[in-house]
Order: C-alpha cells, then sequence, then structure tokens
C-alpha cells in the first residue's frame, strides 16, 4: 500500500462513478462554508499539490497573506445529491495552509484537530452528538412568514415543507451525515434536527454539511433555511445542544456507577470545568449580536451557570441513559450554543474547558433545585455581544486552545461587530423616541 | 515444508514464537533484528514474524525488512503487546499482528492465513452472488453498478471480506483499517458498518454481522443461503 492509498482510491473512484467536478470545501474563521470547484483532471494534481487561493479570505489572522493553499482531506470524498437525476460532483473538506506549508492559523478545522490530537495523545476520543434548530421561512416575505404555524412536535405540515424535508434527509444520508429525528419546534416554522453522534471532527463536518444541504435544498422550494439565533421576537430562539462524551478504547469515562447521576470523577470534572469556563467561551459558541437575544430570561434557552439532570433552562443537562446502550450513552449536553456558531471553534472550546475542569479536579456545584429560576441559581452567562467580548478576552484557556493570534482576531471581529450594531438606529428606537 | 523466518533476540531455545511454528510443522530460521535482516531473501521466507519488544522496535524492524531486497511479496506478522494494538495497526505492510503472551495455535494459523486467504497478489476479488469486491482495482459492484464507498468505507470492507469468517473488535478494525493518528474512536467503526451495509443492501448487507460483545464479521456464504434466492 503506498502512502497515498486514499488518493489513488479517490482517484480512480472519482473516474468510475464519473464525476465531473469537485467542490473544495472548507470553513472560514465565523464556520460559513466556503468552496472552490475544480474538474476532476485537477484532482491529481491538486490532492498531491494543493491548490492555490487568495489570502484574506479566512476572515483571520492570515488576511494579509497573498496566498493559502488548500489540501484536500481525501477521507471525507463524498458525491453531492443528484441535480435532475445525475451525481456529477463531489466534495471533499479541506486543510488550509500557509505557503510553508504550516497550518494557517486561522484554519479552524486544524484546529478542533490539533485539540483532538492532544486529547488523543492522553487516551481519550471526544464524541458529540447534536440537536440543531432552525427556522423555514417564506423567501422574500417582509415582515418574516413562517413556513407553517405548527408547535413542539405537530404533525401538520405545510405541504411544501413535506417533500423539501424529505430531499434534506436523502442528501444528508447521501453525504454520510446521520440523521436521528427531525421533529417540530416550540415556534412556527421551527424544527429540531438530532445528528447521530460522531467523533467531534465528523460532527463539525456534518453540521457545516448540514446547513449547507439545508440551505440548497430549501432555496430550491422558495424557501429559507435560517440558522439566526432568535428571529422572531415573540418566541423561543434556536438553540445548538451539544451531547458530549470522553471514550478511552471502548470504554465511556464519563461513566461512574457510585455517583447518584452516574457520572464519573472525570465527568464530574469535566462538567465543572464547562460551568467554570462558559462565560468566557460563550464569544465562541455564540457568537453574534443576535445570539444575545436568544440567551435572554422568559424563554427556555439558558441564562446562567447551572446544571440539573433533567433541566431544560440549565447551561448543562444530563440526559437519562439509553435504553439497550447503558453506561455507554453516559453524556453531558451543553445547552448554550447557538447554530450560528463555528463548530469547530465550539467543540475546540467544549473540550479544552471540560478537560481543565478535570484536570483542576473541580467540583461542579450542587444541581440547581428545579424550585429556583436559573437566573438565581448561578452566575450569569453574557448578556450581550460585548459583554461576551469582555469575558473572553482574559480567558488563558482561549487563548491556549485557539492560539495567540486567531483568539485577538475573533476579538478584533466581534468587537467591530458590536461597534456597527451598536452605532445603528433601529426600528425599535425609531417606534419609541421619534414623537416621545 | 513452509519457511518461516523469525526476527528475535531471543536464543531459539526460549523463543515462544519458535517453539510455536516449530511445533505447527513449519522450517523455523532464526534472524537478529537490525542489520541481520538486509540479506533475508537468502532464507527464502514464506512469512515473516516479527518478535522484538516495544512498537518503536517492531516499527523500525519492518521498516528495515521492506527495504530488504525481495521482500516486496512476504507477509509480516508482529508479536505485539496488547498496549500497543492501536501503534501496531498504523505499520504498513504488516498483514497481521497477534498479541503477547501467544496462544497455543493461534500464531502458526494466522501464519497459514495469507498463504491461503488470499490478500495476496494471486487473488484479486471476492465474488459473492451479484456483488464484487474488486481488491486491487478499488472498487465494489453490486450487479454491475459501481457503489459509492468512501475511502474507508472500502478498506473496512476489503479487510472483513478477505478474513470471511473471523471476527474482529472495533478496536483491532480501527487498528488496522484507520491506523493509530485517527481522530475516531470505536463507535467510528459502527457507523461505517451501518452506512456499507446501506449501500450493499439485501442480501449482501446480512453478510456484514455483527458478534455481540466482540464486534464484526464477514461472512460470505450465508447472503447466499438466506438471500435473494
Amino acid at each position: 500500500m503506498s502512502d497515498n492509498a486514499d488518493h489513488n482510491y479517490i482517484i480512480h473512484h472519482v473516474r468510475e462513478l464519473g464525476v465531473k467536478l469537485i467542490r473544495l470545501w472548507f470553513a472560514d474563521v465565523a464556520g460559513r462554508l466556503k468552496e472552490v470547484a475544480i474538474t476532476s483532471e485537477q484532482l491529481e494534481t491538486v490532492l498531491e499539490e494543493g491548490l492555490g487561493i487568495d489570502g484574506g479570505v479566512m476572515g483571520g489572522p492570515t488576511q494579509d497573506e497573498s496566498e493559502l493553499i488548500l489540501l484536500p482531506d481525501a477521507s471525507t470524498f463524498a458525491l453531492l445529491p443528484p441535480v435532475d437525476g445525475v451525481s456529477e460532483v463531489g466534495r471533499m473538506f479541506c486543510d488550509v495552509r500557509l505557503p510553508s506549508g504550516e497550518p494557517a492559523p486561522d484554519d479552524t478545522r486544524a484546529v478542533l484537530k490539533a485539540a483532538l490530537a492532544r486529547a488523543g495523545a492522553r487516551g481519550y476520543t471526544f464524541y458529540a452528538g447534536c440537536e440543531i434548530e432552525h427556522f423555514y421561512f417564506r423567501d422574500g416575505s417582509s415582515p418574516l412568514v413562517p413556513m407553517d404555524r405548527g408547535r413542539r412536535y405537530d404533525a401538520r405540515d405545510a405541504v411544501e415543507l413535506v417533500p423539501l424535508k424529505r430531499e434534506t434527509l436523502l442528501a444528508l444520508e447521501q453525504l454520510g451525515v446521520a440523521v436521528d429525528s427531525f421533529h417540530h419546534e416550540d415556534a412556527p416554522g421551527q424544527y429540531k434536527v438530532g445528528l447521530q453522534y460522531n467523533d467531534a471532527l465528523s460532527m463539525a463536518d456534518g453540521l457545516v454539511t448540514y446547513r449547507q444541504v439545508a440551505r440548497q435544498v430549501a432555496q430550491r422550494f422558495g424557501v429559507i433555511a435560517s440558522f439566526m439565533p432568535k428571529p422572531l421576537t415573540e418566541h423561543e430562539g434556536s438553540g445548538l445542544h451539544f451531547s458530549l462524551s470522553l471514550t478511552r478504547g471502548e470504554e465511556n469515562v464519563f461513566y461512574g456507577a457510585s455517583d447518584p447521576h452516574g457520572l464519573s470523577d472525570l465527568a464530574r470534572g469535566f462538567l465543572a470545568g464547562l460551568l467554570a469556563h462558559a462565560p468566557a467561551i460563550t464569544l465562541v459558541t455564540n457568537p453574534t449580536v443576535n445570539s444575545y437575544k436568544r440567551l435572554a430570561p422568559g424563554f427556555s434557552a439558558p441564562v446562567a451557570c447551572t446544571w440539573a439532570p433533567s433541566g431544560r433552562g440549565d447551561l448543562v443537562r444530563i440526559p437519562a441513559l439509553q435504553a439497550g446502550h447503558g453506561p455507554r450513552s453516559t453524556r453531558l449536553e451543553y445547552r448554550v450554543a447557538d447554530p450560528s456558531c463555528n463548530p469547530y471553534l465550539a467543540l475546540t472550546a467544549l473540550l479544552e474547558a471540560g478537560l481543565d475542569g478535570a484536570d483542576l479536579e473541580l467540583a461542579p456545584p450542587a444541581p440547581r433545585d428545579a424550585e429556583l429560576a436559573p437566573e438565581r441559581a448561578g452566575a450569569s452567562l453574557p448578556r450581550s455581544l460585548a459583554e461576551a467580548i469582555s469575558r473572553s478576552r482574559e480567558s488563558e484557556l482561549l487563548t491556549r486552545a485557539l492560539g495567540d493570534a486567531l483568539h485577538d482576531e475573533l476579538l478584533t471581529a466581534a468587537q467591530q461587530q458590536w461597534d456597527d450594531y451598536h452605532t445603528h438606529v433601529s426600528a425599535w428606537e425609531i417606534a419609541n423616541y421619534l414623537e416621545g | 515444508m513452509d519457511t518461516c523466518v523469525v526476527i528475535t533476540a531471543e536464543p531459539p531455545s526460549e523463543s515462544a514464537v519458535v517453539r510455536a511454528m516449530r511445533e505447527a510443522g513449519w522450517r523455523v530460521v532464526l534472524r537478529y533484528p537490525g542489520r541481520g535482516t538486509d540479506e533475508i531473501a537468502a532464507d527464502q521466507p514464506d512469512v515473516v514474524v516479527v518478535d522484538v519488544p516495544g512498537h518503536a522496535s517492531v516499527r523500525t524492524s519492518v521498516d528495515r525488512l521492506i527495504a530488504a531486497p525481495g521482500m516486496e511479496e512476504i507477509p509480516i506478522i508482529a508479536v505485539v503487546d496488547q498496549t500497543a494494538v492501536r501503534e501496531a495497526g498504523g505499520i504498513r505492510r504488516l498483514v497481521d499482528f497477534v498479541l503477547r503472551p501467544l496462544r497455543p495455535g493461534e500464531l502458526a494459523a494466522r501464519a497459514r492465513r495469507p498463504l491461503a486467504a488470499g490478500v495476496r497478489d494471486d487473488e484479486d476479488r471476492i465474488q459473492i452472488g451479484g456483488l464484487i469486491i474488486d481488491l486491487k482495482g478499488f472498487e465494489v459492484s453490486k450487479d454491475g453498478t459501481v457503489l459509492d464507498l468512501t475511502y474507508q468505507e472500502f478498506q473496512l470492507l476489503k479487510f472483513l471480506a478477505s478474513s470471511s469468517g473471523q471476527a474482529f473488535s472495533r478496536d483491532q478494525l480501527l487498528a488496522r483499517v484507520w491506523g493509530y493518528d485517527y481522530y475516531g474512536g470505536s463507535r467510528t467503526v459502527d457507523i461505517h458498518v451501518r452506512r456499507i451495509r446501506a449501500k450493499l443492501d439485501q442480501p449482501y448487507a446480512n453478510c456484514l454481522q455483527t458478534i455481540r460483545h466482540v464486534g464484526y464479521k464477514w461472512v460470505s456464504r450465508d447472503a447466499l443461503t438466506d438471500g435473494a434466492e
């Protein structure tokens, strides 16, 4: 077997399947999917040498570079869904390198890989499952018109959504993203999709893929799939819940038989680390101005650093063990993040925060008493992007996890976003002050 | 009589490997690790067993063996510690490994496999009904249509199908198919098995069997008896 057996396989496979185009996918610092398409004739060269792209597209510390190199990860090759019955386009995720060959500091996929490699060197594999919420709106509607008026688990779909949902699920299956469940959520036009748990890198790739596929399929139906955290003032916003676990070999090391909540000492330390670092990493898990309109009291999103076994308004919940899977399904559900985040960075921050708590043997506080409102039971999460920036600025954990340059860039970009927003005169202000 | 070259620093009287292979009727030749293996072709081995302590020295020995003239086609098996399974799986050109302490008969049985089962060049396709796994041509087709398998899916299917009837744990599969620098764990194997089954579809999906509390194995004949007919 040659070193490049995977390259040879893909080159052969692309020829056999009659693939004409390959989309090279990569994510910028904000987690937005970017792509360059190449023809299958170029594939062999690009696999070996990479493909040069303009610097400055990543939105991070490399914006002054004149060129960056995309190096495809052949193991992520998958066929994109057929158009008019013809499948001739594939995709691959890419590493982004500096011309020197070093990983680009703003390649967030590489940042997650590095964090996983550090955990791997200690014998840990980091798994994540997720539930992602989003809205379907009618395209071009102003004010926004949700696609249906359903509520949680309603079965009365808007007729147009039936083929749309079917096509989305089939496309994901083809791309190797396994969907556990798909159901209506609280707000009109809002759905929740469960993605089957997987190693954290595949999960982050899967989330980027999900957002892309959901948007593209919806577009063909004249519908907008929106991952905005809080599009409707009076309704629940959209969250992104991560179910986290660590394994060593085939053993889930979060399970502890003697603990009343079934958690090992490692898991309790991990939980404490998540609670302790949550305010500082919120900038990463909830990176937009709009994110903080979801994290407001009065809705089910968490507002404080609390946990509870069955807590819906808490930062961390301990889901029940799954029938038939027992201790292997022990996990911590982190409920703060929202679908506007960069999943590579979010999972990096969560892993590092949890491991830090485990290493320091932090003890989690007692679970929140159900009688007590979350905002009175724990330290509060940032209430605005401005607060998130200041909570994140001093975080040594983030500097260590992301690298100095990338951490700085996230802070600068967020500050710019906040300044833009803050100086913009909104409709609310006109309504309240114009004739006041 | 088939010839087995054992790479070891132990004296022959103390080597469990030498004993096991001799008992199984092999002609055994000893070579000292390092420079001693450069002219290994002169021994005309049918199989080489590397029995050196520590996975780093296993890797060094294997690298040296591969570089030796005449070794291109000769299967190499390593004896490794339980703790080094993942590292061993990442070593190229190892067709198999066995764990210390040796279990009676296992090494000899595994040494026989590469000669018989056809992971070597003389057999490069596996056919079950309309399913053809082309081991050298990198493709799997079903009733004439090429299946869209990812590289890792193909590697896993190829590995299991070329050891038909033998069960492997998830950790073994991870080590041998993915190598040690992979970000996933045993769950990764389950996910790939599920996808391969979906792509093979019935009756061939039946060939890839789950062995409770163990892992997975490939059984060719079941598809034809339980399946389409």
